[in-house]
């Protein structure tokens, strides 16, 4: 990870009369990374997004983009995929595309050609002339996409990059995406797609009622919320296996069965244990890290239930 | 030339193309120039219609006997009998008779079989007159009895002169040039406010605002789009100077003229008008975010400006008369009443440095507030903006807060 930062937010706050929609924010995100925005609807992101983007001043705190605080000038050198998409469905495609170049300061030339290339590479060469009101949904999604890359952004920020898209066209993007982090580009990314985050991004802030809950490498975070558990999958009475404490089956309709371990217990000590036992046999064997999904649901959940988070097992 | 300038670009090229511009700059004021030909076609035909059917006289009196200037329809009969039989007969329209003691009591009477135009009336007047005035002897002065009046009418101080045949055209260049005028502001500004809505509605103004400021955004709208008013305006202009060059003879367009200082003033008029209007229109666009709703609140604005039309009349009769100078002064119609008025009558200066003072404060005061409102309520969707977040945006010392009160994460 290169040490550009590429936005530094410091206990940002925002009220709306009594509402707190942002409470105390702080977090980093480096160039050369992919930085999911998690949280439910309504938890914040598009206030923070939109505090980042200065189209929303922060009641208090202290925003950096690109090294400063944001000017005219880094307008240019960031792209923004809004949560609703925007585009003029009466004009050309490649019209549309140059004049908003232009306005990220591109050369009309320049955003032509890039424009162009961009339509080639989204399979969407030919529609170049076509008004945007006559693609379909998952084409328009591209142009967005392509609108939002256009001008070499070193920082580009988007609301939900896939929804709307085929596999297909999900590939398309998540390559591109994936292209520009490799270049150093940094990419915030706000989804509720958790298997798009466990696949794609590097860190994550998880916020809800405007704070803080989950912030880190998603990796790491996973592992935190991890509870001393094995997943198995394989024929056999698991319960006889030592240093198991109980046993669920399938749970959520996933394969295998979930050992939950004794205090002491650790996953190498009950790998051991199953293959001095013949009365099991072992097909797969892995540690029990919770998907992003579940972390987010107990996260929220555990708010409501206890008035603050459960701290990770 | 900053972003702004692309921003204007953009929305003049993007405009000048559309098929609603060129019916908006052509064909609206082509339709109303139109409709008023037509009108007045029929005021003059009516006074003027050509009669083809015969209409047959018989002279008790002896006046008509060495008759001179007689018009083709009419026809001398012997005496009533005769004439009386031919209109029986469907050979005349009708018929009239001098009475014997015409010189005495100047009686005539019309027989009629259907329907007598006002204009035979007129042409009997007309033909009696002329032989009446054979009978003074002085030519100059039975010219003069035929004619008595060319009369040359002269608008007081404005120095503008019109001979009677021009005084329609006197009041056709100003109506002209008010309707096209009124169009170019109308159409423009409503233009500005429909992208403004659909920027919003369809969310591009997400993207816009990451690239420019709303300030270079409203300012490049502005700009670009009171450009094409211009342009209008110009069409019109030079059109009209090239049909008045063709037909400086004709004499209805006589009276037609373009004087420089109503022409600078005029465009000082449209300008400060354009700004307002378009201030508005781009405050309703951002405020009311949804195309029907803003159409109808543009509608009463749209209404108001087009006031001075219904009282047109009121404009004929007393130009100085307290309702026109009150247009006069009011901001939203004094461009167009002072174009209409100025071809009637003279202004008084005060009014005119009056009306001019109270327009462009109310424009730089109205641009401000609009564009303390498209600032702040450019990314509020889906909402009405009531009256108190219009007075919150107006009175709030932080223009950085685009979007308070909307709490959507």
């Amino acid at each position: 990870m290169t040490q550009m930062r590429a936005i530094e937010v410091e206990h940002i706050t925002k009220t709306y009369g009594d509402f707190r929609a942002v409470d105390d924010l702080t977090f980093t995100v480096y160039g050369g990374e992919i930085f999911a925005l998690l949280g439910p609807n309504g938890a914040g992101k598009s206030t923070t997004i939109r505090m980042i983007l200065d189209i929303l001043k922060p009641d208090s705190g202290t925003i950096r983009v690109l090294g400063a605080p944001l000017t005219e000038a880094t307008k240019n050198r960031i792209g923004y995929l809004p949560e609703e998409r925007g585009l003029y469905r009466t004009v050309k495609v490649i019209d549309m595309m140059i004049y908003l170049g232009q306005l990220k300061g591109m050369a009309t030339a320049d955003a032509r050609r890039k424009g162009m290339t961009l339509l080639e590479q989204l399979d969407l060469g030919k529609h170049a002339k076509s008004k945007v009101s006559e693609l379909s949904k998952g084409m328009q999604q591209k142009v967005q996409f392509a609108v939002t890359v256009m001008h070499e952004p070193e920082l580009i920020i988007i609301d939900e990059p896939f929804s709307g898209l085929d596999p297909v066209n999900t590939r398309f993007i998540m390559d591109l995406l994936l292209d520009f982090r490799k270049r150093g580009g940094a990419i915030v990314m706000s989804t509720h797609q958790m298997y798009q985050v466990e696949e794609l991004a590097n860190r994550l802030l998880m916020i809800y009622q405007g704070r803080q809950r989950l912030y880190g490498e998603v990796d790491k975070v996973r592992r935190e919320y991890a509870q001393n558990a094995v997943i198995v999958e394989g024929t056999g009475e698991w319960s006889h296996v030592p240093g198991v404490e109980r046993v669920q089956v399938a749970e959520d309709g996933r394969r295998g069965t979930l050992l939950y371990l004794q205090p002491n217990t650790t996953s190498d000590d009950v790998l051991a244990a199953i293959a001095a036992d013949d009365s099991v046999q072992l097909q797969r064997f892995e540690l029990a890290v919770p998907r992003l999904n579940d972390i987010f649901i107990q996260v929220v959940e555990g708010e409501k239930a206890n008035g603050k988070v459960v701290a990770g097992r | 030339m900053g972003k702004w300038w692309l921003v204007a670009k953009h929305e003049f090229l993007s405009n000048v193309r559309r098929r609603s511009f060129l019916f908006a700059a052509f064909g609206a004021p082509l339709f109303t120039i139109g409709i008023m030909v037509l009108v007045f076609g029929v005021i003059i035909n009516s006074f003027e219609s050509d009669i083809t059917e015969q209409i047959g006289y018989v002279d008790l009196s002896g006046v008509l006997t060495d008759a001179i200037e007689r018009p083709e329809m009419f026809t001398p009969y012997p005496d009533e009998t005769a004439a009386a039989a031919a209109l029986e007969s469907g050979d005349l329209l009708a018929y009239f008779v001098v009475a014997q003691d015409y010189m005495a009591t100047g009686g005539v009477t019309l027989y009629r079989g259907g329907d007598v135009p006002p204009s035979v009336e007129n042409a009997i007047e007309n033909y009696l007159l002329a032989n009446l005035g054979a009978q003074v002897g002085n030519e100059d002065v039975a010219q003069l009895v035929q004619d008595p009046v060319d009369a040359s009418i002269r608008a007081l101080d404005s120095g503008r002169t019109v001979t009677a045949e021009g005084i329609i055209g006197l009041f056709i260049a100003p109506f002209i040039f008010m309707v096209v005028f009124l169009v170019a502001v109308q159409t423009t500004s409503g233009y500005l406010m429909s992208s403004v809505v659909d920027e919003k509605s369809n969310r591009v103004m997400e993207i816009l605002v990451t690239s420019v400021t709303p300030f270079q955004l409203l300012f490049g709208k502005v700009i670009g789009l009171g450009l094409l008013g211009l342009l209008q305006l110009a069409i019109w202009l030079v059109a009209g100077a090239v049909v008045l060059s063709l037909n400086r003879d004709v004499g209805v367009l006589s009276g037609v003229s373009f004087p420089p200082d109503l022409i600078a003033l005029s465009l000082v008029y449209f300008l400060l008008n354009y700004f307002l209007t378009a201030s508005i229109m781009a405050g309703i666009g951002a405020a009311v975010g949804s195309e029907q709703e803003s159409r109808q609140i543009a509608g009463i604005f749209g209404f108001i400006t087009a006031i001075p039309f219904f009282f047109i009349f009121t404009f004929f009769e007393d130009p100085n008369g307290p309702l026109p100078t009150f247009l006069t002064l009011f901001p939203l119609t004094s461009p167009m009443v002072y174009i209409l008025r100025s071809a009637f009558t003279a202004i008084p200066t005060w009014q005119v440095i009056a009306s001019l003072a109270l327009l462009a404060l109310t424009t730089v005061a109205v641009t401000w507030a609009a564009a303390r409102i498209f600032r702040w309520t450019l990314l509020m969707y889906g909402k009405k903006v009531g009256f108190k977040t219009i007075m919150q945006a107006l009175r709030s010392r932080q223009m950085g807060t685009t979007a308070t009160g909307e709490a959507a994460g």
